[in-house]
């Protein structure tokens, strides 16, 4: 039965004919049907104790073509099939499914490109490690975006199927289940004049942070080496995407009035360099790392 | 053999050509090939050498060469793909050394040498490294290697080593390495983007009575500063031990499965933050029906060594299958999930209860081939300021699968509300057809085939403030193969999307056409052409690749 519902969701899904692409030979298939005769249901034996090492290189194959799948499932929206193949004990199961629908409702077009893909199947574990770019239309406006990150998939092996049982790195295919924010801010070096300045630079910030798509404003913070402190907010323009500026205030003797809107630095040239340091508390930073600061520091100098 | 002395003599039987020499072709290799070619995909070669009780030596290897050409249009925010011409050289290799007395020493190499910076940033990139000696009650392995000790303690690839050994019925286990992307860039700091995060994890596992094992676990890991200059990461370096212990039960159709961990995470310049982390999971297999049930709570700082261990999450569910008659399978999931890294955020959900249902219906032996699936589901959620993050969802898909004919149709309705971003609110259906036919002399023991499918699927997106957009998707494709000539692939997709707030359609076409001929013991060689067009109508948008290129695949 749960075979007739996978294979619903396959043929819903599935492309208009098979294609062969530019996969290695099949090594060993052999090997495979023999390792799936293999893993019958558990006995009463508790998990064995030392395992065959490797795998044959087919299992690399299977276990990438598992991974090609739940990303076709994840382009297309195809919400159930994606599920069907989670294993329901995945730490962040929820998250994980809520994510996916939040981002199919936000993000339209849906096209991953994946590189450097590295395999390694051992007899009942595959790690997938692969850089990936995730482009998409945004709902509002259908103005392009681009995400991109590096990730890591595991998959243990269910009898002859390949299964994801978790995610680490930069979460490809739900935002809120953690991608680590990129964070720049520019320019990274300016001149402080000891007289000051009619026009003084105005710092921009732009903070990339897929975890937040739908949200429309952030606030990051500036920490100056002279203890200014400010809370600029930055504005979405596409999903995850938020970008603002601040202006500066330079002079010889300027007071540094904290949380006053621009960035206060007293030009002089004793006190020089300054450095101001944009930092964004990044709650999910991906990686199963707990939250962390993502920092960029400017310098203004003499 | 002992491991160094089976390690030398791969390494002499791989540089010596006389060594080669005696290595004798299977016998049945002739009938083999032929079964490949009925199989429709290409089968390794298999080189044995098994003098009377000596080592036999297995050795099995791949090669692929690509030469393509692509044109790419539309910049790189819209299109991966580059122009020009480009090739991709694929080799990999499974070099195994099995000792009369059941002692295994392996070699297992895959890489790629490419061009083409779109498939890959480096011109050579290893995908994967292994070897190792495994005998009675132990084993070594080098290179990448996944040690998957526990949930929360260790689970993950990395480039080290890892050792096991057994001692009665109890196993010791270690592993030390690096956790880094690429191998280039363990190989070179001028490509590294992170520190080097330098891991080494422990674990003592034993049996409890018959059918119980316990295990403790250790493990730390420290990114080295060193290893990534000043200002290239955005992120300060950080270190973390962890400690865990847990059990695997497993009696009959029962299993559980139980683990505690304690961790101290430390960021460079901050005091270091103690979490904790435990988890029960267990699954029941009955006559007729699968119970699965558990809890996590990981916490918020809690880290490890291991993929699956997500800080911030706790979650209880329970689920299952039940075959309630012969022609209703009923499957379930309902479950409470918190999510701390939701905090701070104003559009993720930091509480959600969830439930899904799913309905397979089987229209029994008057109706072979036919089936009904209905599937209903519901996740409620609490964004960090109290408002409504919610998300629901039914559809049904009624299918025929027959060796002949196949079709099924499809209809799901998805609708999302979340009042931290309510632009985005709405309801989506979604429709799908599909109609497949095969054609063949014999479906069982097929010379020939060829294969017919047409599909359609169409995507309405309302949002509640009003705007709407609309996707449909045509696609016909054909695929034919015959023993010894090969298979030939073709497909054709068009489609239009309607952007929201109005404007143009945007067109989308899709062509693809590929043919492979085999040739003896299991090589290919193929031609393909493809082209995509996406989005023609807007010329902000507009982008395409085609591709047109060869391959060739030996095995040896």
């Amino acid at each position: 039965m749960i075979r007739n519902i996978l294979t619903v969701a396959a043929l819903l899904t599935a492309s208009p004919c098979l294609h062969a692409v530019d996969n290695l030979p099949d090594l060993g298939a052999r090997v495979v049907e023999e390792r799936a005769a293999e893993s019958s249901p558990t006995t009463s034996t508790p998990t064995p104790v030392i395992q065959t090492p490797i795998a044959d290189l087919a299992e690399a194959q299977k276990a990438q073509a598992e991974l090609q799948a739940l990303i076709r499932a994840y382009e297309t929206g195809n919400i159930n099939d994606l599920q069907s193949r989670l294993d329901p004990a995945m730490i962040g199961y929820q998250r994980f499914v809520d994510g996916v629908i939040r981002d199919n409702n936000l993000l339209k077009q849906l096209r991953v490109h994946l590189f450097d893909t590295q395999v390694l199947a051992g007899p009942d574990v595959a790690v997938i490690q692969t850089g990936w770019e995730k482009r998409f239309l945004s709902l509002a406006g259908f103005q392009p975006g681009l995400f991109a990150g590096r990730s890591t998939f595991l998959l243990h092996r269910d009898k002859d199927q390949w299964k994801i049982a978790a995610f680490a790195g930069d979460n490809l295919f739900a935002s809120q289940s953690g991608v680590l924010a990129q964070l720049t801010a520019s320019p990274a070096v300016f001149t402080a004049p000891a007289g000051g300045c009619v026009v003084c630079p105005t710092i921009s910030i732009t903070l990339l942070d897929p975890d937040l798509a739908g949200q429309g404003t952030v606030a990051v913070e500036l920490i100056s080496s002279q203890n200014d402190r400010e809370s600029p907010t930055l504005t979405a323009t596409t999903p995850g995407r938020f970008i603002g500026t601040i202006n500066t205030l330079i002079d010889n003797g300027q007071p540094i009035a904290i949380g006053s809107g621009v960035v206060d630095i007293n030009s002089n040239p004793a006190l020089l360099p300054v450095s101001i340091t944009v930092r964004y508390r990044d709650q999910n930073p991906g990686s199963n790392r707990p939250p962390s600061y993502v920092s960029q520091t400017l310098r203004a100098v003499p | 053999m002992n491991p160094p002395f089976a390690l030398v003599s791969i390494a002499f039987l791989l540089a010596t050509p006389a060594a080669a020499e005696k290595i004798l072709l299977a016998d049945n290799r002739e009938v083999l090939s032929n079964w490949q070619q009925s199989a429709g995909t290409p089968q390794t070669a298999e080189l044995v050498k098994q003098d009377d009780g000596g080592t036999r030596i297995e050795w099995k290897g791949g090669v692929t060469l690509d030469r393509y050409n692509n044109r790419a249009t539309g910049g790189t925010l819209l299109n991966p793909a580059l122009n020009g011409n480009f090739y991709k050289a694929q080799v990999q290799g499974d070099l195994r050394a099995t000792a009369p007395d059941g002692n295994l020493t392996y070699l297992q190499v895959s890489g790629t040498h490419s061009d083409d910076r779109a498939l890959q940033r480096y011109p050579l990139l290893l995908q994967s490294a292994q070897m190792g000696w495994a005998g009675d009650g132990y084993q070594v392995a080098l290179g990448d290697v996944a040690p998957d000790f526990s949930t929360l303690g260790t689970s993950l690839g990395m480039r080290g080593v890892l050792a096991q050994k057994q001692f009665g019925q109890s196993v010791v286990s270690a592993s030390a390495g690096t956790l880094v992307p690429t191998w280039n860039s363990l190989a070179d700091a001028a490509k590294r983007t992170q520190f080097l995060r330098n891991v080494v994890a422990a674990k003592f596992d034993m049996p409890v009575g018959s059918a119980t094992r316990a295990f403790i676990s250790f493990q730390s890991y420290a990114d080295d500063p060193a290893t990534l200059d000043r200002g290239l990461s955005s992120l300060a370096p950080a270190s973390g031990r962890t400690g865990t212990v847990g059990f695997v039960h497993q009696r009959e159709q029962l299993t559980v499965t139980g683990e505690a961990g304690f961790s101290l995470w430390t960021e460079s310049g901050q005091s270091g933050l103690r979490d904790h982390a435990y988890l029960l999971d267990a699954s029941y297999n009955g006559q007729g029906y699968n119970l699965r049930g558990g809890h996590h709570n990981l916490g918020v700082y809690y880290t490890s060594l291991a993929a699956q261990a997500a800080p911030g999450i706790v979650e209880t569910y329970l689920g299952g299958n039940w075959l309630a008659v012969p022609w209703l399978t009923l499957q379930g999931d309902a479950r409470r999930s918190e999510n701390s890294a939701g905090d701070g955020t104003r559009v993720n959900a930091t509480t959600t209860d969830s439930a899904s249902l799913s309905q397979t219906i089987a229209f029994g032996a008057n109706w072979p081939g036919l089936g009904l699936v209905l599937n209903q589901s519901l996740s409620a959620g609490k964004n960090a300021d109290a408002s409504d993050n919610r998300n629901s969802g039914y559809g049904a898909a009624l299918n025929y699968a027959q060796p002949i004919w196949n079709t099924a149709l499809g209809y799901n309705v998805r609708k999302v509300e979340n009042e931290a971003s309510p632009t985005a609110d709405g309801q989506t259906g979604t429709w799908n057809f599909l109609l497949g036919r095969a054609f063949s002399d014999d479906l069982t023991n097929p010379t020939w085939r060829a294969d017919l499918q047409f599909s359609v699927g169409m995507q309405d997106q309302q949002l509640d403030i009003g705007d709407s957009t609309r996707t449909i998707q045509y696609a016909f494709g054909a695929a034919a193969s015959r023993v010894g000539w090969g298979s030939l692939n073709a497909s054709v997709t068009l489609g239009k999307v309607k952007p929201t707030g109005g404007g143009a359609d945007l067109h989308n076409r899709e062509t693809m056409l590929e043919a492979s001929h085999p040739f003896k013991n299991g090589n290919t060689v193929k031609v393909y052409a493809r082209e995509s067009r996406l989005f023609s109508g807007d010329p902000a948008l507009e982008n395409g690749t085609r591709s047109i290129g060869a391959q060739l695949a030996l095995v040896f």
